[in-house]
């Protein structure tokens, strides 16, 4: 008998136990599928998927594809105004003062809050979701940004300035590389904000996509479609938080030593 | 006061003015078919309509029994399971993994399947606010407690602690400064997740009453709502900040979170 | 030139100036198939407001009607609160929207340009107890929990049914929001009293004898019939492209009067169109027979929930029906597609389903 890894036991058993307790009907008052069932639909909305209005049958990688392109957008876009507007907060004293206060305010508002408003003055459509998603996603990024071009070592400016390199150099070799750690900080949370805002930002006028099945999957009680739309999100939400960890060590490769 | 200083004053303040006139004006030139966008005095004469009635202060004070009590649980839980594991390498190989197939997964995903076990009532209610704020309090205690300095184990040791002894008057202290960033965590992300819990199981609350402003067709009511939670958001953040800078970790120098 | 060629000429110009002129504004002939890039074409679909529920079953079928009769390509926009989906159309993201009465009558009521043009005609609403509770009758609520989905026609109907029974809410009987989808699940877990709901809820509690239905929503006042959705559209909208708004109301009936001889298929159709699992099939079938396939409009109907908003204290002033309601597309309808709805106060396609002669399937 091989040695199985330890969290691996746990994960077993875990499933075993909700396997066992579905087959003796323990679980049906709950309405928890059997992994067995969930696994099966799991695969089956990923080929043939379920039934959307005039658009027929969509299966769950359109679902996905949509979800991806809002949450892309959304992300792009907080990174497009997040990115500048860190940097000038971070480098300008006066800008920062201007703007401090007022992120203050807004940064504790949760981005599903904006949800009725948007819904209200945006339309249903993909442009509700990607305003909750950019919401979202813009703070961690645009105040990570700030601190860590703050937070650039006066030394090496000095250096720098001493060597004579000009500004746009100056910010471009010295200030923001060694600001891109904390920078990839904001983005890898921003990343996780946007990706998790996907199932509130499409509860109410969305078609299609993942947070769009789960709910749908609620109208008509099909909590197997619930927990396959939940695992593929995690899916992936941990691709994803993969990826950008890939990126982030190939482009501070040269930072050795440092640990994330 | 000089000009001077009257300037840096003034340069922190002037976004609310800023703020106030280009919402005026998006008042005046976004419409919704015939529904004009709630302009500045409107939402404040609703703001203000509400408080005065007492409404605002019952369901700000339900939306904070709500997250409190949410938050208090998943505390208690995410710091004894964090400790446990920080300390525990067999405890942590077991619960790991399987934790972090959870964890990717959003708060909101988890709603219907909620209501689908529980119903509706106050436990399915912060039950997602359990969820949103268990994760950061456990990874930064875990985070804390692995990261405590060997020779203070081993000084203590040495001196003959006892192991609880050796947990309660070494390790936890030392861990707390990691414990307190994640318990500030754990709250902002109850207090985002707090309005989406609050579409299920509660009848009071900001949430609740932003969903009703909604069907009513009261937009001046939900950006008011909406300024309230901002503002109680950001009214608990920094008084979480302010009390545990002040007593509790002033024995801890240099430390501030 | 001679004499053959003038009068051809003269005939062609004749033509010319006949058809150059304003033609009646209903006739199909000229508008429709709409043409590339007009609105109805590929490339500018007409956009109808729905939700995914089973009560707006039509909705989901009528793309099939409007490509093959008229031509006209549809996309649907769904939002699942009601309330949205008209501003939307208010707003000019849709067209032509289906949605309940409450949310018309409140926009009516504050000045919004919203007109009706044909029932939806859907499953009636029901109020359901749990199976082994004491209320018997409506008195017996008295001091009881209900549940419903506040500010939706379901709460409207509780509203008015509470008050032909002299039970005041909020007083007597208390009113607690419970999301629609969650409506079957607090009565499984017995947390409330009743819930006021609508289908395919009432009959999957019943089915699986969790629940009793206690009484219609509706049918307890003269004149106040069992509505739950409707078409509406803007004023603009109606008077720009009457021929449009003509086909979707024709092809609406058109799938009423479809699915009211072909229940069968309706069955099968709301199986697949919502992804109900196999062993729903008794619990739609039930939930059909509290189905209502009406087109005409009840004025007094929609009155009635005006006047609930105003007791509510949401609008202060009830529309009047004439401004808002639109009579012609339906009968035009109606009469285009040669049915005629079903007599009677509460039409439904079978007699009430705790009608003593009929036996609710026992299907745990």
């Amino acid at each position: 008998m091989f040695k199985l890894n330890r969290g691996l036991r746990t994960i077993i058993a875990f499933f075993s136990l909700w396997e066992i307790a579905s087959l003796f009907g323990l679980l049906e008052v709950f309405h928890i599928p059997a992994p067995h069932t969930v696994f099966k639909t799991f695969f089956f909305l990923l080929v043939k998927g379920i039934h959307v209005g005039e658009l027929g049958e969509v299966t769950m990688f359109k679902m996905a594809k949509d979800s991806l392109y809002r949450v892309c957008v959304g992300f792009f876009l907080a990174l497009a105004i997040g990115f500048p507007t860190g940097f000038w907060m971070g480098w300008n004293r006066t800008v920062k003062a201007f703007l401090e206060n007022m992120y203050t305010v807004l940064r504790p508002l949760p981005p599903f809050a904006w949800v009725p408003l948007s819904l209200f003055f945006l339309g249903p459509g993909n442009l509700t979701s990607i305003y909750v998603i950019w919401i979202g996603a813009f703070f961690p990024i645009s105040l990570n940004t700030m601190a860590a071009i703050e937070n650039v070592e006066k030394k090496y400016i000095n250096a720098a300035l001493t060597l004579g390199l000009t500004r746009n150099q100056l910010i471009r070799e010295v200030v923001i590389p060694s600001a891109l750690p904390g920078i990839f900080t904001g983005v890898r949370i921003g990343l996780g904000m946007a990706w998790g805002l996907v199932v509130a930002a499409e509860i109410v006028a969305v078609k299609t996509g993942l947070g769009a099945l789960i709910w749908r999957a609620d109208l008509v009680m099909r909590p197997d479609i619930i927990l396959s739309g939940i695992i593929f999100i995690g899916l992936i939400a941990y691709g994803l938080e993969r990826g950008i960890l890939h990126l982030q060590k190939r482009l501070l490769k040269w930072q050795k030593g440092l640990v994330i | 006061m000089s000009f001077r200083q009257l300037l840096k004053i003034g340069q922190r303040w002037i976004w609310i003015p800023c703020l106030l006139i280009l919402w005026s004006l998006f008042a005046r030139l976004v419409h919704l078919g015939t529904w004009p966008f709630p302009s500045p005095w409107l939402t404040f004469q609703k703001w203000w309509w509400l408080f005065k009635d007492g409404n605002l202060l019952k369901d700000i004070g339900a939306s904070l029994f709500h997250v409190g009590y949410g938050f208090s649980i998943s505390a208690i839980i995410a710091i004894s399971l964090g400790v446990l594991m920080g300390w525990n390498k067999k405890v942590f190989d077991y619960l790991n993994p399987f934790l972090n197939l959870i964890r990717p997964t959003p708060p909101a995903a988890w709603l219907p399947l909620v209501v689908f076990v529980w119903g509706i009532g106050l436990l399915p209610g912060t039950l997602l606010v359990i969820y949103g704020s268990f994760f950061p309090i456990l990874l930064n205690t875990i985070n804390g407690v692995q990261n405590v300095e060997r020779r203070y184990v081993n000084a203590a040791l040495t001196l003959g602690l006892g192991k609880r002894q050796l947990m309660r008057n070494i390790v936890v202290p030392a861990a707390f400064p990691s414990i307190l960033v994640g318990l500030r965590m754990g709250f902002g992300f109850a207090w985002m997740v707090l309005i989406i819990a609050e579409l299920i199981a509660v009848q009071s609350g900001l949430g609740y009453m932003i969903l009703l402003s909604v069907t009513t067709l009261e937009p001046e009511s939900i950006i008011a709502g909406m300024l309230t939670i901002g503002m109680v958001g950001l009214g608990l953040d920094q008084l979480f900040r302010a009390l545990v800078n002040k007593y509790i970790l002033k024995w801890q120098k240099g430390i501030v979170i | 030139m001679d004499k053959k060629k003038f009068f051809y000429l003269l005939l062609f110009c004749s033509v010319l100036i006949l058809f150059s002129f304003p033609t009646f504004s209903f006739s199909q002939l000229k508008t429709l198939p709409p043409k590339p890039g007009e609105l109805g074409s590929e490339t500018n679909p007409l956009k109808i407001g729905t939700v995914h529920v089973l009560p707006y079953l039509p909705s989901f079928k009528i793309h099939e009607y409007l490509k093959g009769d008229y031509g006209i390509t549809l996309e649907l926009v769904e939002i699942s609160s009601s309330t949205e989906r008209a501003l939307a159309m208010l707003a000019g993201k849709t067209h032509i929207n289906y949605s309940g009465p409450s949310s018309a009558a409140l926009l009516r009521s504050k000045g919004q340009p919203l007109v009706l043009i044909c029932n939806a005609g859907t499953l009636a609403n029901v109020l359901v107890v749990q199976t082994d509770s004491d209320i018997k009758k409506p008195s017996d609520l008295k001091g009881k929990k209900v549940g419903t989905e506040l500010n939706s026609i379901m709460h409207m109907q509780l509203l008015g049914f509470l008050k032909a029974y002299n039970l005041e809410a909020g007083k007597d009987v208390e009113i607690v929001q419970v999301r629609y989808p969650d409506h079957t699940k607090v009565i499984e877990k017995k947390q409330l009293d009743a819930v006021a709901t609508a289908e395919p809820y009432p009959s999957y509690l019943i089915v699986r004898g969790f629940g009793r239905p206690l009484d219609y929503l509706t049918a307890y006042e003269p004149g106040w019939k069992s509505i739950s959705g409707g078409l509406n559209s803007t004023e603009k909208f109606v008077k720009e492209n009457p021929h449009l708004v003509q086909a979707v109301v024709t092809a609406n009936i058109k799938v009423m009067k479809f699915y009211s001889e072909n229940t069968k298929k309706m069955i099968d159709d709301s199986m697949k169109m919502f992804g109900y699992s196999e062993d729903w099939r008794p619990i739609i079938e039930a939930g059909y027979h509290n189905t209502a396939f009406r087109y005409a409009i009840e004025e007094k109907e929609f009155e009635n929930v005006g006047k609930l908003w105003v007791a509510l204290g949401k609008t202060d002033k009830v529309p009047n029906p004439r401004d808002w309601i639109i009579h012609d597309f339906y009968r035009r309808g109606a009469a285009e597609a040669n049915w005629k709805e079903p007599e009677g106060k509460t039409p439904l396609l079978l007699p009430p389903a705790w009608d003593t002669s009929y036996k609710y399937p026992t299907v745990k």
